[in-house]
């Protein structure tokens, strides 16, 4: 009887602990690490800033194909945000990362609309995997303040007609 | 043009500098110009300020400035060239020039030099602009290049139909109309939608196209950053049409009619 009950226990234990196993494999193992600089950014509309990213392997293994992908969001709800139109790409592939390999990425972003957003920069592997590593959010804060001048051309467009419009009226006087 | 004693040879010269005076020193070419340099800082400004055009990447605002420098300035000398004959007939100053001694081809071709002064005025006025707003991107260059090349072509093809067109109108009204016309119906084809422009049809349609051509070569070399070797085949309507154009105005120059411009 007791012998039936150790058994019993036993084979228990043993799918409790498979049980327990199955989900600890699909989650993250923690050896890879996400700096992003700067972590907070202030930037007007339509003002390029490039976001720093390194992706270190803290592991003791090499990693598998991984993808770098960052998003952009208004945690608020407030405003729309959509990340395609701030960068021409969203996911980057770097490849494998030999342990304690680093890799840096350089990220130009270009904000199209004001306010207070969120970035944040998730790794992934290319392969069908549960595995994934997130950065801390960064704070982005949009300002709409326009220039008076964009890209400069308020001299141009201001003295081209002001010359040819005074040279016209000197024609005019001179003809009368 | 006013009358004058004209020697029958190589008078085209004496043409030009007449007309050049009646342009140039007169209100006329400073008016046409004026309002192209305002056209163009209009539309400069707004391509530079508006975010939706500017935020994801300046080099669209530099093709659209690109694209108005061309069609602006081709436009400035076609008005030209469409009242330069109808514009005489009208006055009444034609019957006096078709007395003289002065062959019709020389009239016709002093007439369309003059006219093509006021695209390369409209050139020059225009470089500043794309200069100011091509900084940005790195695009001066190509910027500089397509207007020159493109647009003079365009323009060429053009002041030599507007004059062709004011050759057989006997009313400016008539001749300014057919012109703008002509040149918003040849434009057209370069605002198709990308999708439709890639297809067998709409490739054709601008490629044969002078003007339809240029203003996509414009777009291609400034905002695309296709390359010149991808799309110099864009430039081979505009240049045929050029030759054409001008071969026809002067063809033309010997069924001059003074008409009835009532």
């Amino acid at each position: 009887m007791i012998r039936r009950s150790v058994r019993f226990v036993l084979v228990a234990a043993a799918v409790l602990l498979l049980a327990l196993a199955q989900p600890l494999a699909a989650t993250t193992d923690g050896h890879v690490t996400i700096d992003v600089t700067p972590s907070t950014s202030a930037v007007e509309v339509g003002g390029d800033f490039t976001l720093e990213i390194v992706v270190t392997n803290t592991g003791d293994t090499e990693t598998s194909a991984l993808a770098v992908h960052l998003d952009i969001t208004d945690p608020t709800g407030v405003g729309s945000v959509d990340p395609e139109d701030w960068s021409s790409t969203l996911t980057r592939q770097i490849g494998t990362l030999a342990p304690g390999a680093v890799r840096t990425i350089s990220w130009d972003v270009k904000p199209i609309s004001g306010g207070d957003f969120r970035a944040y920069v998730v790794v992934l592997p290319e392969a069908p995997g549960t595995d994934i590593w997130t950065s801390d959010g960064i704070a982005l804060v949009v300002n709409e303040q326009r220039s008076i001048n964009p890209e400069g051309v308020l001299p141009v467009v201001v003295a081209a007609p002001a010359v040819i419009g005074l040279g016209l009226i000197s024609r005019l006087r001179r003809r009368r | 043009m006013t009358s004058e004693t004209l020697p029958a040879s190589g008078s085209w010269r004496l043409v030009a500098g007449q007309e050049l005076r009646d342009l140039w020193l007169s209100a006329k070419g400073l008016s046409v110009l004026f309002a192209y340099t305002l056209l163009l800082s209009v539309m400069a400004y707004a391509a530079a300020s508006d975010a939706d055009l500017n935020l994801l990447d300046a080099r669209e605002s530099v093709g659209i400035v690109g694209q108005a420098a061309i069609g602006l300035g081709t436009l400035a000398a076609l008005v030209v060239s469409a009242d330069a004959i109808s514009g005489e007939r009208e006055r009444g100053t034609l019957e006096m020039i078709l007395v003289t001694p002065l062959p019709r081809r020389d009239l016709v071709l002093g007439k369309l030099l003059a006219a093509t002064t006021m695209w390369v005025a409209a050139l020059l006025v225009s470089l500043p602009y794309l200069a100011v707003m091509a900084d940005g991107p790195g695009v001066v260059l190509d910027a500089v290049l397509v207007i020159v090349v493109a647009g003079s072509l365009v323009a060429a093809a053009l002041t030599a139909l507007g004059l062709a067109v004011s050759a057989v109108s006997m009313s400016n009204r008539t001749s300014l109309a057919a012109s703008v016309g002509l040149l918003l119906v040849l434009a057209a084809p370069s605002q198709l939608p990308s999708i439709t422009a890639k297809g067998a049809v709409g490739s054709v349609l601008i490629k044969a196209n002078p003007v339809a051509a240029g203003l996509r070569l414009t777009n291609q070399v400034l905002v695309k950053q296709t390359g010149w070797s991808s799309e110099w085949t864009l430039l081979v309507s505009p240049a045929i049409a050029a030759v054409l154009l001008t071969a026809l105005a002067i063809r033309m120059s010997s069924r001059l009619e003074l008409g009835d411009s009532r």
